[in-house]
């Protein structure tokens, strides 16, 4: 009785030290790992590249309209 | 696609294949035809394979989504249908009868991964807001010398082109891509109030947007296509959201002259001479 009333504190204090002093256990709580919003606002905005325009120098060959 | 398609500096043959490209997607994507991949994912729902042309628009359409902060969306299949556009636009007319309820944007109801597709909740999805321009530079990547292609007024192009503007104008596209979208050529009544095909995501209903017609100059005809719907959608914040991603932005509301934001400004106005 006295014998598994020890091992069982044992057990008990072992995995609560374990918890707070083991290297690989975080000690705090979990973060994803998702860049900065600024950084991905950043990314976003750069995707849509602008094209070159220029004034016109000839009757256009094309039109651009809504459809 | 219901529009005309003017292909610039193709051979015979990349005209054929060019052809063949635009009747293929105008098949799959296709929101009328009983026999489109589009009507048959919609009408299906829950999780499905879907064909590789498929996923990859869907991808776009999710991509449009992410970066326009949700205004350009795919899944507001049923709010243009519920606004009234549920059948081929020549065979739209106006009606006495309210539209039907608003449907706002649903992107979380969408999971794609690789092609199998999971569509939650009655979703549908309308993937005309990136098919037409993706087509555009996809045509474009089938010839193989300069020239240009444009559906719609849509386009992009190898090789500089002067193309005009909607009322009045022109501008010479040195690279890249040129899109308008607007609201003044495909709209509707229902019990007396206006409709048109550009839906808030928001709301699920026709954008309320003082423009017409916004024009944006991308360096793909897919960027310039999105841009340009998200600016129109965005109303008085549009040519400041342009410019903040240095897109040029050409402006037209009723009445007004046209607005062009700092960016097409740069780029087409004459620049004074440095001071030396």
């Amino acid at each position: 009785m006295v014998l598994a009333a020890v091992a069982a504190l044992t057990f008990t204090a072992s995995a609560a030290l374990a918890k707070v002093a083991f290297p690989g256990h975080s000690k705090r709580p979990i973060r994803a790992l998702t860049p900065p919003a600024r950084f991905l606002e950043t990314v976003r905005r750069d995707e849509l590249q602008s094209g070159v325009l220029a004034p016109a120098q000839a009757d256009p060959a094309t039109a651009t309209a809504q459809t | 696609m219901g529009c005309e398609v003017v292909v610039a500096g193709a051979t015979g043959d990349e005209l054929s294949r060019v052809r063949r490209l635009f009747e293929e997607r105008d098949r799959v994507f296709s929101r009328f035809r009983a026999d489109s991949e589009l009507r048959r994912v919609n009408a299906t729902g829950g999780s499905m394979v879907v064909s590789a042309l498929f996923a990859r628009s869907l991808e776009q359409g999710l991509w449009a989504s992410e970066i326009t902060g949700g205004l350009v969306d795919p899944t507001l299949g049923a709010a243009i249908e519920a606004a009234g556009y549920d059948r081929d636009f020549a065979a739209v007319a106006s009606s006495p009868e309210p539209a039907g309820p608003a449907q706002p944007a649903r992107p979380e109801a969408v999971s794609l991964l690789g092609r199998v597709l999971l569509l939650r909740g009655g979703v549908k999805l309308d993937l005309n807001g990136v098919v037409k321009a993706a087509a555009v530079d996809d045509g474009l990547q089938l010839l193989a010398g300069p020239g240009f292609v444009s559906a719609g007024g849509d386009l992009a192009t190898r090789g500089e082109v002067d193309v005009a503007l909607p009322g009045g104008a022109a501008v010479r596209l040195v690279s890249g891509g040129l899109a308008t979208s607007g609201r003044t050529k495909r709209r509707w009544l229902r019990a007396g109030y206006g409709q048109h095909h550009l839906i808030d995501p928001a709301t699920g209903r026709p954008s309320t947007t003082p423009w017409e017609e916004v024009t944006v100059c991308g360096a793909s005809c897919l960027v310039a296509d999105v841009a340009a719907k998200a600016a129109f959608l965005l109303g008085d914040d549009g040519p400041s959201w342009l410019d903040e991603r240095g897109l040029p932005g050409r402006f037209v509301a009723a009445g007004r002259r046209p607005h062009l934001n700092l960016s097409w400004r740069a780029s087409v106005e004459p620049r004074e001479p440095a001071c030396t």
